[in-house]
């Protein structure tokens, strides 16, 4: 376990030690692989961006002034990274990219009582819909493959998708406001 | 497209899984419904937690590639490895391709010596690998001074010489005489003496604020993490503020600043603030210079109001389902009240943190709050865009002006008379709405529209100049397409614009690529505080200086000013961090 604070860390990195810099960057791992994945769309180009991103990190260091957050820089290389890989292949969404940005503005980890809320609105939801959100999140399926998995239409997993979006998002804002799931 | 369509298709759009013509129709609703833009980000947000939680397994196997890139990069001993060799070949072709290009002219480049090095001086390159010192430096190397009595300089074949002050890092980053000298000055101070340069060809130095453009002259630069400063003692030079994009000529005894008459403090300090904890608000009591902060922790540990003098915290005896998300302190900082994730409003005494009641009405949570000058009304606006306003002293709502904000909007802002209350972005068809305080009726409606009826801006924000006569807009413009057959958000801009109550006409005091938050005038109506997206500065109005700007990463929500106008706090509610600017006696 590390016990040098994240300063600390980014100092020693940034006289060179390769260790100091892979231990600083550990805890923001999660959030630049859900940020690119939320770019890129599928988790081997998100894995990609986030390996270039330490990448280039590593080699710009000495560029990161001491006021300046971490984890927000890191951020700004993820997304010159990632918005480089997607624009081969879409184009731009303004408003949804504005939407995206704010999503992740917020620099604090979710806390233990959203996970518990997150955790406890999954198990919540029906027995299928729950497969085809662990499909589509943890396994990095898209949509075309859980509906051919499941041997749905893709337009049914995708109206089942969006339900469970929306119905998580009531049950963790019930679990979140009154302390319990709906 | 509907609402309802929208949101399937922002589903759709979020698991990749949109068709590209679905995309441009959901963009289209988006710039004009607001609802739907706060469905988006809630929806994104959701999508980060599901990512960062089931994704979670993977990171271990990640952290395992990124080492063994890093390791990869590392210099390896013993013997050449194949891809070291074919990289050899490869130069050794590029040297000879480039030396038949260039090799019948003597140099493209100019020689850059360093010398009179002090102290601990080192040179590293573009990756922060320390470079021997040897004594001709080459583009992309960085020389870094460290210590008090540290210094050195590097010199240029035409005498142009620049010496490097303690504590600074100063890059080479080209010499070719086709482009002109360039350097970029990351930290510390310069003295420069620059020979005349080919008026086509300026030595341009960089900092993270402005750029400094010059053709033959002597001057000192010093930056530092807040602000850079330029003194010239001999010619001129060019100043370009890179916010502003505003360039100054700044001539023999002159002298510009990012931070003129100013002092920058950023306190980012979780043992000062309260640890673990998020911003929320900041804000100053009569007859004490101090700034206090409100401040939210987890749930069970409840909220805190911090004196940032003598670092004194005061718990707020907050229920656990009040999570504090807006705060404001009357102007006469007598009261101070709190909005929470769980609808209510709660008042305070701001400097015992007792209770003093609270305000129930709402039904989604609370988003802004806002004193009257008078401090009898509050006005609060929540999720679903309701802003209803209340008596303070008897606790009791006056009444609602209906659905008339979304989420995205600032605080709804009270006229210095108090007779009038501005809402930031009320609808499609609207930039502002002011509404009568006493009849809670609409009775202006400020507009920005194209030839053809369309908006072209929306409201983030909105503040009363003291003198009542001006707005400051924090806005948004929405593009047009370019057949002109529908509003097409393209390369959205933002800024603020200054409009003119009396005359109905704006002007706009700075654009910006980063969302506005917040805008507030000083006591004396002669600054407007903006607060941004990676971005807090401080503005002249209505002449329109740049006073002192701070540019890092962060969410700057919103500023607060003392009563005496000399001290003035932005808050970074992604961190805890506050940017306080204190004006120079």
């Amino acid at each position: 376990m590390e016990n040098r604070s994240e300063d600390e860390l980014l100092a020693a990195a940034q006289e060179g030690d390769q260790e100091a810099f892979e231990a600083a960057l550990q805890p923001h791992l999660g959030m630049l692989l859900a940020y690119s994945r939320a770019i890129c769309g599928d988790f081997h180009a998100a894995e990609d961006v986030v390996q270039e991103t330490a990448l280039v990190a590593f080699r710009r260091l000495n560029r990161l002034f001491p006021e300046v957050d971490f984890a927000t820089w890191l951020r700004g290389i993820a997304k010159r990274q990632a918005f480089a890989a997607r624009r081969r292949i879409t184009k731009l969404k303004p408003l949804l990219d504005e939407a995206l940005e704010l999503a992740y503005a917020d620099e604090k980890p979710a806390s233990d009582r959203e996970k518990e809320a997150l955790a406890n609105c999954l198990a919540r939801l029906a027995e299928r819909v729950g497969r085809i959100v662990n499909q589509h999140y943890r396994e990095g399926m898209a949509l075309a493959e859980v509906a051919s998995e499941l041997n749905m239409s893709v337009g049914a997993v995708k109206v089942a998708m969006h339900r469970a979006r929306m119905q998580l998002k009531d049950c963790m804002q019930h679990f979140l406001e009154r302390g319990e799931g709906s | 497209m509907n609402c309802s369509e929208a949101r399937q298709q922002l589903s759709d759009a979020l698991a990749h899984a949109a068709e590209p013509g679905d995309v441009r129709d959901l963009e289209a609703h988006l710039a004009d419904c607001d609802g739907c833009r706060g469905m988006a980000v809630d929806l994104y947000r959701q999508d980060r937690l599901l990512l960062e939680e089931l994704a979670a397994p993977r990171l271990p196997k990640l952290a395992r590639r990124i080492h063994a890139r890093l390791d990869d990069l590392r210099p390896k001993r013993g013997g050449l490895r194949w891809a070291a060799l074919l990289a050899l070949a490869a130069s050794l072709l590029l040297a000879v391709a480039a030396w038949m290009v260039f090799g019948p002219r003597k140099s493209h480049h100019e020689t850059v010596a360093l010398a009179d090095a002090q102290g601990e001086v080192v040179v590293l390159d573009a990756s922060g690998q320390r470079q021997p010192a040897g004594a001709e430096l080459t583009p992309g190397q960085i020389v870094r001074t460290s210590g008090e009595s540290s210094s050195a300089a590097i010199r240029f074949a035409d005498s142009t010489r620049f010496t490097l002050g303690a504590d600074t890092s100063l890059e080479l980053v080209s010499q070719a005489k086709a482009a002109g000298k360039s350097l970029l000055l990351m930290a510390g101070t310069l003295a420069a003496e620059v020979a005349a340069q080919p008026a086509d060809r300026p030595v341009v130095i960089s900092t993270p604020h402005a750029e400094v453009i010059v053709r033959g002259t002597r001057f000192r630069l010093v930056t530092s993490a807040d602000s850079t400063h330029v003194d010239v003692q001999e010619g001129s030079v060019e100043f370009r503020s890179k916010s502003s994009r505003q360039a100054v000529e700044v001539r023999a005894g002159g002298q510009a600043t990012a931070a003129q008459g100013l002092e920058l403090r950023v306190i980012r300090d979780n043992a000062q603030i309260a640890a673990n904890a998020g911003v929320r608000a900041a804000f100053f009591l009569p007859n004490d210079p101090h700034v206090r902060v409100v401040s939210q922790m987890q749930a069970a540990d409840g909220a805190t109001i911090t004196h940032m003098g003598d670092r004194t915290a005061t718990r707020l005896a907050t229920p656990a389902t009040h999570l504090i998300r807006a705060a404001a302190v009357s102007p006469d900082g007598k009261v101070l009240a709190s909005g929470g994730i769980d609808a209510v409003v709660h008042l305070w005494d701001p400097g015992t943190g007792e209770h003093r009641g609270e305000l129930r009405g709402h039904e989604a949570a609370i988003r802004a709050v806002a004193f009257s000058p008078d401090r009898k009304t509050l006005a609060s606006s929540d999720d679903r865009g309701i802003v209803r306003l209340w008596d303070v002293a008897e606790q009791k709502q006056l009444g609602s002006l209906g659905q008339v904000t979304v989420s995205s909007a600032g605080a709804p802002a009270f006229s210095p008379d108090g007779r009038l209350l501005a809402v930031a972005n009320p609808n499609a068809r609207e930039t502002v709405r002011l509404f009568d305080v006493a009849t809670m009726q609409p009775t202006r409606i400020i507009g920005d529209f194209d030839k053809d009826g369309r908006r072209i801006r929306r409201a983030t924000c909105v503040a009363f100049a003291p003198d009542g006569k001006t707005l400051a807009l924090g806005v948004a413009h929405l593009g047009s397409s370019p057949d002109g057959s529908a509003i097409v958000p393209e390369g959205v801009r933002r800024g603020v614009d200054l409009y003119d109550l009396d005359l109905g006409s704006r002007k706009t005091l700075f654009e910006t690529r980063n969302e506005v938050w917040a805008v507030t005038y000083s006591p004396d109506g002669a600054m407007l505080a903006v607060a941004c997206n990676n971005l807090f500065n401080l503005w002249s109005v209505p002449a329109g200086h740049l006073l002192a700007q701070l540019e890092e990463s962060g969410t700057f929500t919103a500023a607060a000013f003392s009563g005496d106008g000399r001290r003035v706090a932005g808050v970074d509610t992604s961190r805890t961090t506050l940017a306080l600017w204190e004006m120079a006696d």
